[in-house]
């Protein structure tokens, strides 16, 4: 399978209503993996593609509003609530904690569609980012520890004399470590490396007076 | 000679002797004013002797406060040469003074020139007395009058008022003259002039108790609900002398009264919601997982069917599913009915009467709010039928809210909900609830769980009425009548069959 295609999860307890969606939502085209509870969903091995989670507000054990707060921390796709009886209080609690949708029971199958669209949408965004970053980290791993020092001060805009004053080297060694952090970081201009240590956040040294 | 002269000796003796026995303190004065005779009762009376008293002297006798008001009156009787007579106090010999009457008569001679004053001074202390305890007590009586925290009228036996206390002038702003020249219809509520009129003109043939509720106009044009009441004074023919009456600002207390009965009525929807909003958010649960799953498939079966070519076999599978859990939402409609029907039924004798006027009163506020009138044609001497109370209860007061429901949309015609019960048959109560709403277009289907013709409604409110009517062995039924409106009926046994 093609692991840039998207996959809908799906955890209810009612097997009726988890058929019914595995046979609904394959029929418009998505890979569709079903859970019965909270515990099954955070035990499975999840493919690495593009997702989203439907999710049963009213679950036994753990709930669906304690399983988003789990998923907070991590890297989850985005959350879509189904209920059987939606509250005002919870359906606020689940928007507030980032749920992208909140469904009454029975939904039509338009309702479902846009919120499931939507969050694929978002989550191929999240996964670019999160992919992004994982390449700088890599380029970053490869920078030695004076380097990464150079580096605070390369980006804050020092210029190579008053760094290497700072540091005290020669002005010509910042110049070589600055041609290894250009080249291992793989930036073609200034510009570009200083978007790349914002998005590592790396903090820069105070510029001088 | 000396007969004569003893006769006239015998007769002034007697006379002597009647002037000083007679119960009155008797005097006579020279032209000039000055005393030159008194009584023996006078003299005993001031503890003066004649001699003290003579002239002028006995003066000292009279109270300081009144010796110039009877000095200034003297001189005016002996300068008119009329009869006079004046209140004054006089001390007696202990140092008491009492009131008398002083009387004057001149005696004139043959050409009428005064001779003589002769006079009397009579004890009047006791009428002063009683005189002064009317006037306190009159003075008592208005200081009452305009004391009491209520506005006081009296009346003519016709009706025309004729006296009004302070406070009722204060109040309306105007004076007496004002009132009697606008009328007292100027100072109501002009919605209550009328029900006021015809209470009052009743009040006023019969000469029964006057008693109505009105709102009078305060002075800054504010409206205040008093409570009236008139009661007819009689003489002893029973003929009406005068009427009393007094107005008592109620309004405070109408205010909370009102306020009660929303917070009452809101409070009894708000059991009653909550009690059926709990139920059906399980029930709303347990019914929305099939339904849920229903449409999903439905989706989906529509999709297979609608593919090229059409996916058969996982569209009949669909279809399968549909049917499937269809039947599973219709089975928790059914545990519910049973629900109900399992729910113990207090078997309590009750009058239905006494319930729909429970419910009457609970629902008071509602009616008024939304412009419905209540009408009722509740049988006399109903029989009683075995029942809980609260089942029933919520019973009329689900057919009541559905026909006031019902009523919303109503625009052209009165809202008017009209109730009657009575005997049907002789095992029978029956209770008729018919409203003057749009109708139904389905009669045969109300009461099916989620047919509603609500807008916002659950479609469950019919069922559980069906429910308890069943629980009790009696029967539900929709009326169609040719008028506008719907009538719901339900009959009740008198016996449950269990029993028997």
């Amino acid at each position: 399978m093609n692991p840039e295609s998207p996959i809908v999860f799906v955890v209810d307890d009612d097997y009726r209503l988890r058929e019914a969606l595995t046979r609904l939502i394959s029929s418009i085209g998505f890979a569709v993996a079903t859970f019965s509870s909270a515990a099954e969903y955070v035990d499975s091995e999840k493919p690495d593609a593009p997702a989203c989670l439907i999710l049963d507000l009213q679950l036994p054990g753990t709930s669906g509003l304690e399983l988003q707060q789990q998923l907070a921390a991590g890297d989850a796709p985005p959350i879509i609530f189904i209920t059987g009886h939606g509250d005002i209080a919870s359906s606020v609690r689940a928007m507030k904690a980032g749920a992208i949708e909140f469904l009454s029971k029975p939904f039509g199958e338009q309702e479902l569609l846009r919120a499931i669209d939507a969050a694929i949408v978002l989550d191929r965004e999240a996964r670019q980012k999160r992919s992004v970053l994982a390449e700088l980290q890599k380029h970053y791993s490869l920078l030695t520890p004076r380097e990464r020092v150079v580096l605070t001060f390369v980006v804050a805009g020092f210029a190579n004399k008053q760094a290497a004053g700072d540091l005290g080297i020669a002005e010509n060694t910042i110049g070589v470590h600055r041609g290894q952090i250009m080249r291992k970081m793989g930036a073609r201009s200034l510009a570009e490396l200083v978007r790349m240590a914002d998005k590592l956040g790396i903090a820069r040294t105070n510029p001088p007076e | 000679m000396q007969k004569a002269f003893d006769e006239i000796r015998k007769s002034e003796n007697q006379l002597r002797a009647i002037i000083n026995t007679i119960p009155a303190l008797a005097w006579s004065a020279r032209p000039d004013g000055s005393a030159d005779f008194f009584n023996r009762l006078y003299l005993d009376y001031m503890g003066l002797s004649a001699e003290q008293a003579l002239d002028w002297g006995w003066t000292v006798a009279l109270h300081p406060d009144d010796l110039n008001r009877l000095a200034d009156y003297w001189q005016s009787v002996l300068a008119s040469g009329e009869a006079g007579e004046i209140e004054v106090r006089l001390r007696r010999f202990d140092g008491i003074y009492r009131w008398f009457l002083f009387r004057a008569s001149p005696l004139r001679d043959e050409s009428g020139k005064i001779v003589k004053w002769y006079g009397t001074n009579t004890d009047i202390e006791d009428r002063k007395r009683a005189e002064d305890a009317v006037r306190a007590s009159g003075r008592d009586l208005s200081q009452i009058i305009e004391a009491i925290p209520g506005l006081v009228w009296c009346a003519a036996p016709d009706g025309e008022v004729n006296y009004l206390n302070r406070r009722m002038l204060d109040y309306t702003g105007t004076t007496p003259g004002a009132w009697e020249q606008l009328g007292w219809a100027n100072f109501l509520h002009p919605d209550d002039v009328e029900p006021t009129g015809r209470a009052w003109s009743r009040a006023i043939a019969t000469g029964h108790t006057h008693a109505i509720q009105c709102r009078l106009r305060r002075s800054d044009g504010v409206y205040r609900w008093f409570q009236v009441l008139g009661e007819a004074a009689c003489d002893s023919e029973g003929g009406v002398t005068r009427w009393y009456g007094l107005l008592l600002d109620v309004d405070d207390r109408k205010s909370m009264e009102e306020a009660l009965r929303i917070t009452e009525a809101r409070l009894s929807r708000a059991t009653q919601i909550a009690t059926v909003g709990e139920r059906s958010a399980s029930i709303a649960h347990e019914i929305n997982q099939p339904l849920a799953a229903v449409v999903a498939s439905s989706h989906a079966c529509l999709r297979f069917l609608s593919a090229q070519p059409p996916r058969m076999a996982e569209a009949y599978e669909a279809a399968e599913s549909i049917v499937r859990d269809g039947k599973e939402a219709g089975e928790v409609v059914r545990r519910i009915r049973a629900l109900f029907k399992r729910a113990a039924v207090e078997k309590a004798m009750l009058n239905l009467n006494d319930v729909i006027g429970e419910v009457l009163r609970l629902l008071g506020g509602e009616t008024a709010k939304r412009h419905v009138a209540v009408e009722t044609d509740l049988g006399k001497d109903l029989p009683l039928v075995p029942g809980d109370r609260v089942q029933l209860q919520q019973l009329v007061l689900n057919l009541l809210l559905n026909g006031i429901e019902a009523m919303d949309p109503v625009r052209d015609r009165p809202k008017k909900l009209f109730l009657r019960s009575k005997q049907e048959s002789p095992e029978t109560v029956l209770v008729e609830v018919r409203d003057y709403g749009i109708g139904l277009e389905n009669p045969d289907r109300v009461f099916e769980a989620f047919v509603t013709t609500k807008e916002n409604g659950m479609g469950m409110g019919l069922t559980i009425c069906r429910s308890i009517v069943e629980a009790h062995e009696g029967r539900l039924w929709v009326a169609s009548g040719e008028v506008p409106g719907t009538t719901f009926c339900f009959a009740l046994p008198m016996r449950l069959r269990a029993d028997s």
